[in-house]
């Protein structure tokens, strides 16, 4: 059973997966469509309202130690809502990881295999992921510990090699469209910090649970760092880029960089390495959701379930007829179901959930069962 | 059924299944990537079309592939060949002329792009985004504006000293 349960800088990489990920296709060019040269500054205004949220979460868990949401909304609610909050969670993950998938894939299409259907490559990831999730419990991860420095390393050579192209004045003007764009409308832009959800789960699979309040605080700031990183890549690099390109803005960050007539067209590499992430994200959303499903139906065995659950990925991620509208998705909809179920809904539980227990413990009576 | 799905023949079928579908899927990509059907362009010109002022005139350059293969003694003639059509956008020109020559046009080499004085005084934003958003062009690709027509432009650029076209290309916009 401890080998189950995973360290501290496993689940920092676990919470940082979603950031980087996501920050691989729309995230940075949504967060600039939005708050225009004030983007840095919004960012870092974020990551700190982030923070403070992340910290209060903290301290909603404490009175539950070693529970997760599912556990709480079972106290709180009893097995309806626990029913109801599970499959929420479970459609959520699979919902935006699967768009993720799509759309990640589509990119891939555009660069590598303009001929093949988008179907078979993301059978193809599927097929990995189905395995991953096949092997031990936390399997993925490991894997996902051991490509996260790799990521982080790309990312910061990207930022590094693109110095000689960069034009710090586009972050000015700092304010931007002004400050309620960036200070109060910008707010929205929390969701950039997704992998917050994964915290709620976490607790109970800690092997070290008195250091969930680091791992907390550190995947938030390690997530800004590397949000900041990419963010300034793409604001110093393209001038109204955001208006013009539909593939992967990174991708086209990585192909302006050559060192000489030697080396050249060095974004197969960064591609081949964002590659690895992105099966290793869908992997570990679909691990969460099989763990959730296995806590909501009180099954003691979900290898089973990792067949259904990668059809499951697999029909969400074709269900969008074309790539307009994963697109769509992905730009519109996953921020607002984002803000919904990862940081209102969530919040909303475990304040009542902790006002309840108060109640009861004034009462005298035992709060939660153990 | 959970034997008949755990036996090694239904397996191994399956495994061979997957394994043909997907080389099925893959293998369309695979041919258009081959060399033999694809035609690399060295430069790209943009002129105002002679006919209707609302359209382009875009001049491809192309090389033949052969004189760089190994069986090449070298004495080859090595003038590239030029191709014009005439269509409103870049895209419907590339399309155009991948349905003139039979194969695939490859901008992955492209090394200039030449726009008329003309037409850059239309406004190349357009023409701009279309070839920013095209995954072959690369971002170190050189944009000339000419006042001459960007075809001429192309026709007499002779290089003297370089054998191939494609050497001049990589050196001249870049010489002081």
């Amino acid at each position: 059973m401890q080998n189950s349960k995973f360290n501290t800088k496993e689940a920092i990489a676990i919470v940082l997966t979603v950031a980087i990920a996501h920050s691989l296709l729309s995230l940075p060019k949504n967060l600039i469509t939005n708050q225009k040269s004030a983007v840095l500054l919004n960012i870092i205004f974020v990551t700190f309202i982030a923070l403070c949220f992340v910290y209060i979460i903290y301290r909603l868990l404490k009175n539950f130690s070693g529970k997760d949401i599912i556990d709480v909304s079972e106290f709180f609610g009893g097995k309806k809502l626990k029913i109801i909050l599970g499959i929420i969670f479970i459609s959520y993950l699979s919902f935006s990881a699967s768009i993720f998938l799509r759309n990640f894939c589509e990119c891939i299409k555009v660069v590598y295999f303009p001929n093949t259907k988008v179907n078979f490559i993301i059978t193809l990831f599927i097929m990995a992921i189905i395995l991953a999730c096949s092997l031990d419990y936390n399997a993925n991860i490991k894997t996902n510990y051991i490509i996260m420095p790799i990521v982080l390393i790309s990312i910061i050579l990207l930022f590094v090699f693109n110095l000689k192209n960069f034009t710090v004045d586009r972050m000015f003007p700092i304010f931007g469209n002004g400050i309620v764009n960036t200070f109060v409308t910008g707010i929205g832009n929390i969701y950039a910090f997704g992998g917050i959800i994964f915290l709620y789960f976490l607790p109970p699979l800690l092997k070290e649970p008195q250091h969930f309040k680091k791992i907390s605080i550190l995947s938030i700031i390690i997530s800004a760092l590397y949000i900041l990183i990419t963010v300034s890549i793409i604001l110093f690099m393209f001038a109204y880029f955001v208006n013009v390109d539909e593939i992967m803005p990174l991708f086209s960050a990585a192909r302006n960089i050559e060192f000489g007539s030697f080396f050249q067209r060095l974004e197969s590499i960064f591609l081949l390495i964002w590659l690895i992430i992105i099966a290793s994200y869908v992997s570990i959303a679909m691990t969460f959701c099989l763990g959730i499903f296995k806590k909501i139906t009180n099954t003691t065995d979900s290898k089973p379930l990792v067949l259904p659950f990668g059809l499951l990925f697999l029909g969400i991620s074709m269900f969008p007829k074309n790539y307009a509208f994963s697109y769509f998705l992905e730009t519109h909809i996953y921020p607002l179901l984002n803000i919904g179920i990862v940081f209102v809904l969530p919040f909303i539980l475990l304040l009542l959930a902790n006002i309840k227990s108060k109640k009861l413990k004034k009462r005298g009576e035992r709060y939660f069962k153990v | 059924m959970r034997d008949i799905l755990k036996s090694n023949f239904v397996r191994n079928a399956f495994i061979i299944l997957v394994l043909i579908s997907l080389a099925l899927g893959f293998s369309k990509s695979y041919t258009s990537y081959n060399i033999d059907n694809l035609d690399f362009a060295l430069s790209l010109g943009l002129d105002v079309s002679d006919t209707d002022e609302s359209k382009l005139k875009v001049t491809f350059e192309f090389t033949k592939s052969s004189i760089y293969s190994p069986e090449s003694n070298g004495n080859e003639d090595v003038k590239p060949i030029i191709n014009t059509v005439e269509a409103s956008s870049i895209d419907s020109a590339i399309n155009l002329m991948n349905a003139h020559l039979g194969k695939e046009v490859k901008l992955s080499h492209c090394k200039l792009i030449i726009f008329s004085e003309q037409v850059a005084k239309k406004g190349i934003s357009k023409e701009i985004y279309t070839l920013m958003n095209n995954v072959q062009i690369r971002p170190s690709t050189n944009i000339i504006v000419t006042k001459s027509d960007a075809l001429s432009y192309i026709e007499n650029l002779n290089p003297t000293i370089e054998n191939h076209i494609t050497q001049y290309y990589e050196a001249f916009p870049e010489s002081r």
